[in-house]
C-alpha cells in the first residue's frame, strides 16, 4: 500500500512546495517595490515639508513687507522697489503651487500603488495561506495513515541508522523512539536473523530498494514474530537518497498457514494414496472371491459404496469424530428403509448415540458392517420374515484411562443356517475383517460365531478420550 | 529371475492398514516368500525382529499412524537387512539417511514390488547335500 501511494504523496508535496517557493519569491519583489515606493513618497514628503516651510518663510517675508510698504505707502521712492519684490514672492508662490500639484500628483499615484500592493500582498497572502492548509490535510492524512496502519513504520539514513520510528514499532517491540534510533532497532530481532537484516542493507545500492524477511520479538508476548520488512529511498531531484523510508509487515500468519497446508497437502497425498491401496486390495479379495464378472461387479460395487459412505462421514464438515451410531445407521441405511428412530421393522437397536471412534478405525469398521448387513440381507436374519437383528451397544471403562466400546450384533430366527465345516456364504470377507482387521488395526476384541439361530459377533475396541 | 529370488526368503512386512498389509502378504506368499508379520506398528515390528533372527528383507509402511518408521528402519540398517519404503509420500518426507532405499509409491504394484525387493536379497549359499 505504501508502496503505492507514497510517490502519489510526494508529488502532491513536491508540487505544493515549489508553488510556495515561486509565491514567496514574488512576495519578495513586490515588498521590495513597495520599499522603493515608499522611500520616493518619503522623498517627495521631505521635499513637501522643505517648500512648505520655505513657503512659510516666505509668507512672514511678505507680511512683513505688506506691512512695511503699508507704512510706506506714501513713499514713492520705493515704489520700485516694493514691485519687484512683489514680483519675486509671485514668482516663488508660482513655483510652489507648480510644486504642491505635482506632489499631489506623486501623492495620488503613490497611494494608488499602494493600494495595489496592498492588494496584491492580501492576494498573495490567502494564497499561501490556503497552500499551508492544504499542506497541514496532507500532513495530517500522512500522519493518520502512518499512526493507523498496522504496518511499523520507520524512517532510516544509509546502512540501517534509523532516524525515527512509529508508535506501532514501540508498542509492539517495546523499544522506544529514542532506542530504536541509528542501529538500536537490531536487539529486536531475532539472533538468528540479525544478519539477514544486515546483508539487505548491504545490498540496498545495488538493487535499489531494501527486502528481508526477519523474526521481530512482541515485547508482550515474549514470542517472536515473521515480518517482511522493505524500504524505499527518499531522493533528491540529483537521485542522491535522502532517507530511506521503510515498513515491516507482520506475515507471521500467513507463514503458518503456508506450513500447515504443506502438512495437509502431504496428508492428503499420504490419505490418497492409502485408500487407492485400500481399494486395491479390496479389489483383489473381491476377485479371489467371486465366481463370474456379473458377480464381482455386484459385490466390488457394495464394497466401493461402503468406503465411499466412510469417506463421506469422515470428511464431514465440523465433525471432528465420526461417531459409532452414525456409522451403523448409514450402513444399515444403505440396505433396508429405516424409520426416523433409525429402526426397521426387523431391526433393534438399542445403545448410546455420539461415541467417536478412531478416524483410522472407521474404513475398516463400515467395510465391516457393510459385509455383516450384507451376508443378514442375503442369508440371515433380514432374509426371511421369520428373522430379527438386535445390534446393542455401550461403552465401559477397560481401566482408568480407557473407555472401551462394546458392541454386540445378534441375529436370530435365522433358518437355513450352514452346517458347521461349510464353505462360508459370503466368501468369510465380514468375519475376516472382524476377527482379523479390527484386532490388528486398534487391538479390538472380537468373536464370530454362528450359533443355532444365528451370527453372533462381539466388539470391544478403545475409543478416543475427549478431546482428542 | 527376482521372483525365484524370493522363494522361501523371510519378509518382514509392516503397515498399518490390514487391507493393504493383507494384500503385501498374498503378493509376497505368491511370490514365494514367507511374510515375518504383519505388523502395524513399530514396537509390534521391533518385537518380531527381535524375536527373529533369519530375516532376509522387509517392506516398511513410512507412516504407522503418524509414528514414522524410521528406527525401525535404523535398526534394519544395523543389522544389515536390506528394506525398501512403501509410501504415500514423496521422497522429501524420507530422511537423507535412506537415500539409497528404493521408494515404492502406494497403491504398490505386485511386480514391481518384487522387482525392487529381489535385487536387494544377497545371493543363496550353495550348498551340496
Amino acid at each position: 500500500m505504501a508502496s503505492s501511494n507514497a510517490p502519489a504523496q510526494d508529488n502532491e508535496r513536491s508540487n505544493l512546495l515549489d508553488e510556495n517557493e515561486q509565491l514567496r519569491t514574488a512576495l519578495e519583489s513586490a515588498l521590495e517595490d513597495n520599499a522603493n515606493l515608499a522611500d520616493d513618497r518619503d522623498r517627495l514628503l521631505q521635499r513637501v515639508a522643505v517648500l512648505v516651510r520655505e513657503l512659510q518663510s516666505a509668507k512672514q517675508t511678505g507680511d512683513l513687507i505688506a506691512a512695511a510698504s503699508s507704512l510706506r505707502e506714501r513713499d514713492r521712492s520705493d515704489e520700485l522697489v516694493r514691485s519687484a519684490e512683489s514680483e519675486e514672492l509671485q514668482v516663488a508662490f508660482e513655483e510652489l503651487q507648480v510644486l504642491a500639484e505635482e506632489l499631489e500628483v506623486a501623492n495620488t499615484s503613490l497611494e494608488q500603488a499602494n493600494d495595489e500592493l496592498e492588494a496584491r500582498v492580501e492576494a498573495r497572502t490567502s494564497e499561501v495561506n490556503a497552500i499551508n492548509a492544504a499542506l497541514c490535510r496532507t500532513e495530517l492524512r500522512l500522519k493518520t495513515l502512518l499512526d493507523g496502519m498496522p504496518q511499523l513504520v520507520w524512517r532510516s539514513r544509509d546502512g540501517g541508522r534509523w532516524t525515527w520510528s512509529s508508535p506501532q514499532w514501540e508498542a509492539f517491540t517495546g523499544l522506544s523512539i529514542d532506542y530504536s534510533r541509528d542501529l538500536g532497532w537490531i536487539e529486536a530481532l531475532h539472533p538468528d536473523d540479525r544478519n539477514v537484516a544486515a546483508e539487505a542493507w548491504e545490498r540496498v545500492e545495488q538493487q535499489g530498494y531494501l527486502s528481508f524477511e526477519a523474526r521481530i520479538r512482541n515485547a508482550q508476548t515474549g514470542k517472536y514474530r515473521y515480518f517482511q520488512t522493505r524500504a524505499s529511498p527518499v531522493r533528491t531531484p540529483e537521485g542522491n537518497v535522502l532517507e530511506w523510508l521503510g515498513t515491516s509487515t507482520d506475515i507471521d500468519d500467513i507463514i503458518r498457514l503456508q506450513e500447515q497446508q504443506a502438512v495437509l497437502m502431504d496428508e492428503l497425498q499420504h490419505r490418497t494414496r492409502n485408500l487407492m491401496a485400500v481399494v486395491q486390495a479390496v479389489m483383489t479379495r473381491t476377485l479371489r472371491g467371486t465366481h463370474s464378472l456379473d458377480d464381482f461387479r455386484r459385490c466390488i460395487e457394495a464394497r466401493m459404496g461402503a468406503l465411499a459412505r466412510a469417506q463421506g462421514l469422515l470428511s464431514r464438515r465440523g465433525v471432528h469424530r465420526v461417531t459409532f451410531d452414525a456409522l451403523l445407521r448409514e450402513e444399515l441405511g444403505a440396505h433396508l428403509d429405516l424409520d426416523a428412530d433409525g429402526n426397521a421393522t426387523q431391526v433393534t437397536l438399542k445403545g448410546p448415540s455420539g461415541v467417536p471412534l478412531e478416524s483410522s478405525l472407521v474404513q475398516t469398521f463400515a467395510l465391516a458392517f457393510h459385509e455383516l448387513v450384507t451376508n443378514a440381507v442375503k442369508y440371515g436374519a433380514l432374509s426371511s420374515q421369520t428373522g430379527h437383528l438386535a445390534v446393542c451397544w455401550h461403552v465401559a471403562s477397560a481401566d482408568q484411562k480407557t473407555e472401551q466400546l462394546h458392541v454386540d450384533w445378534r441375529e436370530t430366527g435365522v433358518v437355513n443356517l450352514p452346517a458347521p465345516g461349510d464353505k462360508p456364504r459370503g466368501g468369510g470377507y465380514g468375519r475376516e475383517l472382524i476377527e482379523r482387521a479390527l484386532p490388528y488395526q486398534m487391538g479390538a476384541q472380537t468373536s464370530f460365531a454362528f450359533l443355532s439361530d444365528g451370527v453372533h459377533c462381539t466388539i470391544k475396541v478403545d475409543v478416543p478420550q475427549s478431546g482428542t | 529371475m527376482s521372483e525365484q529370488k524370493l522363494r522361501d526368503r523371510c519378509i518382514l512386512v509392516v503397515e498399518d492398514e490390514y487391507l493393504i498389509a493383507d494384500d503385501m502378504r498374498i503378493a509376497l506368499n505368491d511370490a514365494g516368500a514367507k511374510v515375518l508379520g504383519p505388523a502395524p506398528t513399530v514396537a509390534a515390528a521391533m518385537a518380531l525382529l527381535t524375536a527373529q533372527p533369519d530375516l532376509d528383507g522387509a517392506l516398511l509402511d513410512v507412516n504407522l499412524k503418524g509414528t514414522m518408521v524410521f528406527e525401525l528402519a535404523d535398526a534394519l540398517v544395523a543389522r544389515a537387512i536390506p528394506f525398501v519404503f512403501a509410501t504415500g509420500y514423496d521422497e522429501t518426507a524420507i530422511p537423507d539417511r535412506f537415500s539409497s532405499v528404493p521408494l515404492m509409491e502406494k497403491p504398490l504394484k505386485t511386480c514391481n514390488l518384487i522387482s525392487a525387493l529381489g535385487p536387494l536379497l544377497p545371493d543363496r549359499e550353495v550348498t551340496f547335500s
